[in-house]
């Protein structure tokens, strides 16, 4: 039994290398040359923050999301929900290739190949079966994406901040 | 699939007394979308059927199905529905989620055996014997997302066809007229005849074939088979218009409820709030039947479930294209293009805020722009528009469009949003 786990993007730490991408590719045998794609997007935005130019590097992949776009936009039901590991996965078989998913989902996530199914990230079920981590999250040489219950990845960043709104207060004593 | 959606939203939503839905017919819930990919054996005939026999489904939430006993008569006043069979049933409250059946434009029709509809399962039934006889002559009538995927089908198999509208261009209600003529000269490169700003006024059977007689004293086009997908019309006969305020469906505020207090309408008979104008309008999108059909059962249950409404869009994909229509076209004052590689993004801007776009061949970021216009549209109404505006100034619009690196991987560049940043530092 899979436990419920998802995959964080700690945006701190992504540096935009794309070791995620690549491992992801090579996971589900995907060859760019044939133009395949990775499940994982890597985001590069840039913002003024009021002192100057900030530049942050977002690695994305499929949100899962409990109330799911894409699953509800799907006509023949080929998007469903695994209950075991919680992740939105695709019925080859049951997949027309309507893209109707493509224009359901909010992170730009749906890919196609050339059979024209919908391809997406499976939370690497196999490998986490098989107590790896998914191949994305194994690749990240910064730390920044990890794998774990979504109430931890929650917890910590509740105790940065808190960290974060302390070491403010000692400054200003 | 707006009733099935309601009567899940009724029992999420703790109610535990009776269910009754009216069925025209004896067939389980079947979505008319799949009607072209089932003629074109893409999917088998149980895979029109998203909830299997809909037996589990209605057992789930204790439903008791009554068949071929459609609606004929709905008194508000009188809190009942009568059917074709003649059956008062008497309700507390009443979803009206009778979907919508093809339009037919008034037209001469001296045979029927040969002009087809796409809509039910019966005329998936029909489209796919059709198609399997590989009929030489094919006029598809309705330039719409159906009628593309009519035009591929049969082009595929080895028809010569027209694709004929009243309309001046391909796809008039979602596509701008630069993105429209694009796709129109795509089309006439596979051999596809267009035949626009008319309409059919007669069809009749000849030796010759199906002749098809237009208005503006237009040549006749002989065919073997006229397919008619003209757009459709709400099931809403049966509703008395004195009681229930409807126009094209019945209007329905956020919680889906009616001009009469305790009846819903969802789906395709319910004219809810278009995002993109502001205006009650009927989106016949799936997804959009789902939610409100959801949101119409959790406050049939006594919730108080907010449904902000939807942008229309559309994708369809045909004949090795892509296209992409979100909002309305129509009502914008302003457009913004951009053709990349043979890739054609346009973004459309009312009163200096996006309304719209389309895309062909450019579907990867059709979702992500949908939903963040989704997003602004609807905080707009509740929060003075800052999300909407940050969107609507954008100076530089073309840095959302993806630009793939020879490793596949997307750079997406987002310009400052301002206070809408995560970004927090001590």
């Amino acid at each position: 039994m899979i436990m419920t786990r998802a995959i964080m993007t700690d945006m701190g730490r992504c540096v935009g290398c794309g070791a995620c991408a690549v491992a992801c590719m090579d996971q589900n045998d995907v060859f760019p040359e044939k133009g395949g794609t990775s499940c994982r997007r890597i985001y590069q935005m840039e913002y003024a923050d009021g002192h100057g130019a900030v530049i942050q590097y977002l690695s994305a992949g499929c949100q899962h999301c409990d109330d799911s776009p894409c699953l509800i936009a799907c006509p023949t039901g080929a998007i469903y929900r695994d209950e075991g590991s919680r992740a939105n996965l695709v019925d080859r078989n049951r997949c027309i290739g309507c893209h109707s998913c493509a224009l359901a989902c909010p992170f730009g996530v749906p890919r196609y190949d050339a059979d024209d199914k919908m391809l997406k990230c499976n939370l690497c079920t196999g490998r986490v079966e098989a107590g790896m981590k998914p191949a994305c999250v194994r690749a990240c040489a910064f730390g920044a994406l990890n794998f774990d219950d979504p109430n931890k990845f929650q917890d910590d960043k509740e105790s940065r901040y808190a960290n974060g709104l302390a070491g403010a207060f000692a400054k200003t004593r | 699939m707006a009733a099935v959606e309601a009567c899940r939203g009724l029992r999420e939503s703790g109610f535990c007394g009776e269910i009754d839905i009216l069925a025209p017919d004896d067939l389980p819930t079947y979505n008319p979308m799949l009607v072209t990919y089932y003629a074109a054996g893409l999917i088998d005939y149980s895979a029109m059927f998203p909830y299997g026999d809909s037996n589990e489904v209605f057992s789930r939430y204790g439903v008791r199905l009554h068949k071929r006993s459609p609606a004929v008569k709905l008194s508000a006043a009188g809190r009942a529905v009568t059917t074709s069979n003649g059956e008062t049933m008497r309700f507390d409250k009443c979803l009206i989620a009778s979907g919508a059946s093809p339009l037919i434009p008034p037209i001469e029709r001296m045979s029927t055996s040969r002009i087809l509809t796409i809509r039910t399962v019966d005329d998936a039934m029909r489209l796919k014997s059709a198609l399997e006889k590989k009929p030489q002559r094919v006029v598809v009538v309705g330039a719409s997302m159906v009628g593309a995927k009519l035009t591929e089908l049969f082009l595929r198999a080895g028809s010569d066809v027209v694709l004929a509208d009243r309309a001046d261009r391909i796809f008039p209600l979602s596509a701008h007229p630069d993105c429209s003529r694009i796709i129109e000269e795509r089309l006439l490169g596979t051999g596809v005849k267009l035949r626009f700003s008319t309409e059919i006024s007669r069809a009749a059977d000849t030796p010759e074939g199906l002749e098809i007689c237009f208005k503006n004293d237009l040549e006749p086009l002989y065919a073997d088979i006229l397919l008619m997908c003209a757009g459709v019309r709400a099931n809403i006969g049966f509703v008395d218009r004195d009681e229930i305020e409807t126009r094209q469906g019945v209007l329905v505020d956020c919680r889906m409820e009616s001009s009469v207090p305790g009846i819903y309408a969802a789906g395709d008979t319910a004219q809810g709030t278009d995002l993109s104008s502001g205006a009650k309008q009927i989106v016949g999108i799936l997804s959009n039947a789902r939610r409100q059909g959801y949101a119409a059962g959790c406050n049939m249950a006594g919730a108080n479930i907010e449904y902000a409404g939807e942008l229309p869009h559309n994708i369809v994909h045909f004949l090795g294209m892509n296209f992409v229509g979100i909002g309305d076209p129509n009502c914008c004052d302003r457009c913004e293009s951009m053709e990349e590689g043979g890739r054609f993004a346009q973004i459309f801007y009312r009163d200096g805020k996006i309304c719209g776009a389309n895309m062909l061949d450019f579907f990867s970021e059709a979702g992500t722009f949908k939903n963040a216009l989704r997003k602004s549209k609807i905080l707009s109404n509740d929060r003075s528009g800052h999300v909407s505006q940050a969107w609507g100034n954008w100076p530089d619009w073309q840095n959302i469009l993806a630009r793939m690196d020879p490793r596949g991987f997307m750079v997406l560049r987002l310009r400052s949003l301002g206070q809408q940043s995560n970004h927090i530092s001590f």
